[in-house]
């Protein structure tokens, strides 16, 4: 069904999108221990946020609003607010389950584990970005170099190699950290030729969820002008007491 | 006589319902306003409004077109975290002198499959219909592992996305591409969660008989990454027993459901039938979905058919008991967003006996955030053994949803 499949891989896009937003919380010395402590930090125990994702192409834009619900790794769940033909849409994560609220029909329909592994073609976001993010402390040996100023920031610059045994899309990663406030505010990707494929920019820096956050981050394909994506906080809450029980199939037929 | 009477009484009781949900949100929003609650927190509307202009095309000297209105309101109210109420409903417009030519089409699109009557064919001229219809009229009341729903309402019981033989009380059909929401079922749901992730639920939807009512309860859960239920009731003048599921085989998604209809008094007419489906899908890095199933229909109705299979195509006799007029039925499905805005679908039907093929190819593009346009086509050839025989049908549809 053309219903269910557009809008689970949109759903699917995002929940990635929650999990792997990563701006750094740093105080380690060595690149892997920044790495290391940025991935901690920034997931928090859990979160709730409200979110608008802006998908920008030379001749259209499109606006996607959601709430968002996380805890750990293990469980999110995802309400999409507007626009209006997707609106009550809810995804579910339960580990590596996945499964999607349909309002209009009122079913709940599990999705097959190829859709997890799919990046949603609206997007400038692979699924190497967005699956994976956890796996730049594992995956990646973690070098510093020189530091750079972003935005007024002082950075550390950190280059990322993965490891040899590494399953992953990317010949390199450079990201830029905030020294003292120890944001994300950049990182380049890089193709196995060394060519700069992506570029992800923190902006609007201001304090959100109680930590100072870039509130929006933009992803830029180097090959494509005009485009981006472009996803901007509405709203940011870490460590809310939430329950296993709230990320369940039972609770994503009335969340609200 | 006797069937006016009852039709009347039918609807009397329809109006005293509807009746009953407004007094009753008139009364808790006494309260809210009391409580100073946001308008927004206890009240939600939304709904669409769709123009499709169609042509068929049965025969060089059988072509019809016509165009037809659709829109749909839906408002939910929340009084109460316990309590939610929900009124929708789908009004249609049909234009064109072409529809005097579709045999029966007023008593079809009039038709209310409810136990209450709340269809009402408002305008009956000779190139204009217009039809009033509320399909969800319900009131919820929920707290921690309870929940109890009673009105016209969805009970959807599938797993699988094309057939869906343990679907009970609203059957979907497939073809009807522009109703997704489907007629309600005038019926109480009561269902207790062990845990967020199982459920047992019991349902009744009543009929003037047995016969006509159908009361059955499903288990639901989930065990090594696979959803699972099982369910039993009365179906009609049946016996029925089912389970599906909804899990993978690697990457790919892998659900199917299978249900068993046992008469409560066989006869040659009615005889036992096993119902069953399976369906793989996988979706590639490239965003296309493909989707392939299988369905099996132990005793098919072949004279659903009918002239042109118009019956396969509204959905007449569709049952979870006869969910396609042949044995065995085949479906493949691709999927493909050409671009964020621009997707493209083909869904192709093959059955066996009687052999016909339906074939439905659809373009939809999204003009602005709400604004969508959608091409689609709807052809089924008929393999007789004398001559092909072809119906197709061509939907030009703009939705605006808000």
């Amino acid at each position: 069904m053309s219903l269910t499949s557009r809008n689970s891989r949109t759903t699917i896009f995002l929940m990635m999108f929650l999990m792997a937003y990563a701006p750094a919380f740093l105080s380690a010395q060595t690149a892997t221990e920044i790495v290391m402590e940025a991935d901690r930090k920034v997931k928090g125990l859990s979160s709730e946020a409200e979110m608008t994702i802006r998908i920008v192409r030379p001749t259209w834009k499109r606006e996607i609003s959601l709430k968002t619900w996380s805890k750990g790794d293990e469980y999110a769940l995802i309400l999409v607010t507007a626009p209006a033909k997707d609106k009550g849409m809810v995804s579910l994560k339960r580990d590596r389950e996945v499964w999607n609220w349909i309002p209009s029909i009122e079913r709940t329909i599990k999705l097959p584990p190829s859709m997890m592994t799919q990046s949603w073609m609206g997007t400038d976001f692979t699924n190497d970005d967005l699956v994976k993010q956890s796996s730049i402390v594992t995956d990646y040996s973690h070098k510093l170099e020189k530091d750079t100023v972003i935005e007024g920031y002082t950075c550390h610059t950190i280059v990322m190699t993965p490891k040899p045994d590494a399953a992953v899309v990317w010949g390199k990663i450079v990201i830029c950290i905030s020294k003292k406030e120890f944001m994300q505010l950049r990182a380049e990707y890089y193709d196995e030729e060394g060519y700069l494929i992506n570029v992800m920019n923190g902006s609007n820096i201001k304090t959100i969820g109680g930590k100072l956050l870039p509130a929006e981050m933009e992803m830029i394909p180097m090959d494509k002008p005009g485009q981006k994506t472009v996803l901007i906080y509405d709203k940011l809450v870490f460590d809310i007491p939430i329950q296993e029980s709230f990320f369940t199939v039972q609770n994503m037929k009335t969340v609200r | 006589m006797f069937d006016r009477m009852y039709h009347n009484t039918r609807q009397w009781l329809a109006y005293f319902f509807v009746l009953g949900i407004c007094l009753c949100a008139a009364t808790v929003s006494a309260q809210d306003v009391k409580e100073k609650k946001k308008l927004s927190d206890v009240l939600s509307f939304n709904g669409y409004i769709k123009d499709l202009q169609v042509f068929t095309i049965a025969s060089p000297e059988a072509n019809i077109t016509y165009n037809f209105v659709h829109n749909r309101l839906n408002l939910k109210y929340y009084p109460s975290s316990a309590f939610t109420m929900a009124l929708e409903a789908r009004n249609r417009i049909f234009f064109g002198s072409d529809i005097n030519r579709l045999p029966d089409f007023a008593d079809f699109v009039d038709y209310d499959n409810g136990y209450f009557d709340l269809t009402a064919l408002v305008i009956k001229e000779s190139s204009v219909l217009a039809v009033m219809q509320i399909d969800r009229a319900w009131v919820d009341w929920y707290r921690g592992k309870w929940q109890a729903r009673i009105g016209r309402q969805r009970i959807n019981w599938g797993k699988t996305l094309v057939w869906n033989p343990n679907d009970l009380f609203n059957t979907f059909n497939f073809t009807d591409f522009d109703y997704e929401e489907q007629p309600g079922s005038d019926a109480l749901k009561v269902t207790y969660y062990p845990t967020g992730m199982s459920s047992i639920e019991a349902a009744v939807k009543p009929g003037k008989s047995g016969d006509e009512t159908v009361a059955a309860a499903i288990w639901r859960f989930n065990r090594r990454n696979y959803d699972l239920q099982v369910l039993a009731g009365s179906y009609l003048t049946d016996y029925a027993v089912g389970l599906g599921w909804a899990g993978n085989i690697k990457n790919a998604g892998f659900k199917g459901e299978a249900t068993w209809f046992q008469p409560k008094n066989p006869s040659s007419d009615n005889r036992s039938v096993l119902s069953a489906t399976m369906t793989i899908d996988y979706s590639f890095e490239k965003p296309v979905y493909i989707q392939g199933g299988v369905l099996y229909n132990q005793h098919p109705y072949s004279d659903s058919l009918g002239m042109g299979s118009a019956g396969f195509l509204r959905g007449q006799e569709l049952s979870p008991k006869n969910l396609m007029p042949s044995d065995w039925s085949f479906i493949a499905q691709v999927n493909s967003n050409i671009t964020p805005l621009f997707q493209a679908n083909l869904a192709v039907i093959q059955t066996v006996s009687p052999a016909f093929m339906f074939v439905m190819p659809s373009l939809s593009y999204s003009l602005m955030d709400n604004l969508d346009i959608t091409l689609l086509d709807q052809s089924v050839f008929l393999f007789t053994s004398t001559k092909p025989n072809s119906i197709h049908s061509l939907y030009l549809r703009l939705k605006w949803s808000f």
